[in-house]
């Protein structure tokens, strides 16, 4: 009995994961361009706009000129970095379909934000 | 202040979750008030580490230390959840029996409990120096309403641990007949969401670059921002973009523990077992 059950969770899976890999099998794009910078003041990002190209991978550099830690955070990008004081961080974005995608300094979101445009 | 508050609360409420089913899983179990203190103890220690060296951390490994360090902590959480789900399905339903017989605490457990204590430290670790950076930002920048902002970060931390406590108390309304199977779900759960939280820390760090397509766009029906999306994806592992690989780590996760559970399940259990 325990075995027909191994068997039966066995199976499953291996016919989920295999459906999952032959879907995904042709969508690797990797992140080839360098990074698309970002500045980081007290009151606001320079610049507030960016533009990339739908359905390509993505890295963004954030600087932090302030004295104090911010939080890099763009919730339909899929990405939250912690940004120490005077420093900058790196942050890979997936492919993106077309759309206006938000990003703030979490700490102070209601003021300090900008958009990534995919196009 | 309210900005500070919300800004606490949500990152906190993930933490608190945690807790709240910690505690609920083992009670009953000797001394478990310390561990789960000495947990949360060891998260708020770790977390001011982790704000203080923030800067090293995020310079490492080109620039995605704080990433592996976030996402392997979150591994070692998994494994400790996973641990305790076969743990308790090899001894808990002898042990319940037990309990219910002699009607008191049961002594044993305690390698149970410290790999639960890890989970919450990993869990107030995790949160805990997000909330740190944020409070120290705002001692830093010596602004007018500095004040008011560290009392609303105070109340997020206190409504947190509500939010923590009513976990608890929900948890105590299953009929305990009910209550092993509702736990080791809730838990396998909490650690296929964990697991695939790695994965996508991996990926902001441009680790995991392959199966990294999205799967589904539920952003419009439950984003992940709102406060029952936060829920669902601590309680669940629910995200309103998964990525290719982050399915397939939670499916294999969950698909794992549930079936680790089954194999190496004494042969005798008693007729308690589920259909």
């Amino acid at each position: 009995m325990r075995l027909h059950g191994v068997a039966r969770y066995g199976s499953a899976t291996m016919a989920l994961l295999a459906t999952l890999l032959a879907s995904a099998a042709t969508q690797t794009v990797r992140a080839e361009d360098g990074p698309i910078i970002l500045t980081l003041t007290d009151d606001k990002f320079t610049p507030a706009e960016i533009t990339v190209p739908a359905g390509r991978p993505f890295t963004l550099k954030v600087i932090n000129q302030t004295a104090a830690a911010a939080e890099f955070e763009a919730q339909d990008l899929k990405i939250e970095k912690v940004m120490p004081a005077n420093s900058d961080i790196t942050v890979t974005v997936r492919a993106m379909e077309a759309g206006k995608y938000l990003f703030v300094n979490e700490y102070k979101e209601d003021t300090v934000k900008g958009y990534v445009v995919v196009k | 202040m309210i900005a500070a508050l919300i800004i606490v609360f949500r990152e906190v409420l993930e933490a608190g979750l945690i807790v709240g089913i910690v505690a609920a899983v083992t009670r009953g179990l000797a001394h478990n008030r310390q561990w789960i203190g000495g947990g949360v103890l060891a998260g708020v220690i770790g977390s001011c580490v982790v704000a203080a060296f923030v800067g090293t951390l995020a310079a490492t490994f080109g620039g995605s230390g704080h990433e592996i360090f976030d996402a392997s902590i979150l591994a070692v959480a998994v494994v400790m959840l996973a641990w305790h789900n076969i743990w308790m399905a090899r001894h808990g339903r002898i042990m319940a029996a037990e309990l219910k017989a002699a009607g008191q605490a049961v002594v044993s457990g305690s390698s149970t409990m410290f790999g639960l204590a890890v989970v919450v430290a990993v869990a107030v670790l995790r949160e805990g120096s997000e909330v740190v950076l944020f409070l120290t930002g705002i001692a830093v920048s010596q602004s007018v309403s500095g004040l008011s902002m560290i009392a609303g970060g105070l109340f997020g931390l206190i409504l947190g641990a509500i939010a923590s406590s009513l976990t608890y108390s929900g948890l105590l309304v299953v009929p305990a007949r009910y209550l092993f199977t509702v736990t080791s779900l809730l838990i396998a759960f909490l650690a296929a969401g964990m697991a695939a939280q790695a994965v996508a820390l991996l990926e902001q760090g441009g680790i995991i670059d392959f199966l990294s397509s999205t799967v589904w766009n539920t952003s419009h029906i439950l984003p992940d921002g709102s406060i029952p999306g936060r829920v669902l994806h601590t309680l669940l592992g629910y995200s309103d973009r998964p990525s290719v690989m982050q399915l397939l780590v939670y499916l294999v996760t969950i698909g794992t523990i549930l079936l680790l559970m089954r194999v190496l399940a004494p042969r005798s259990a008693p007729k308690a077992r589920a259909a």
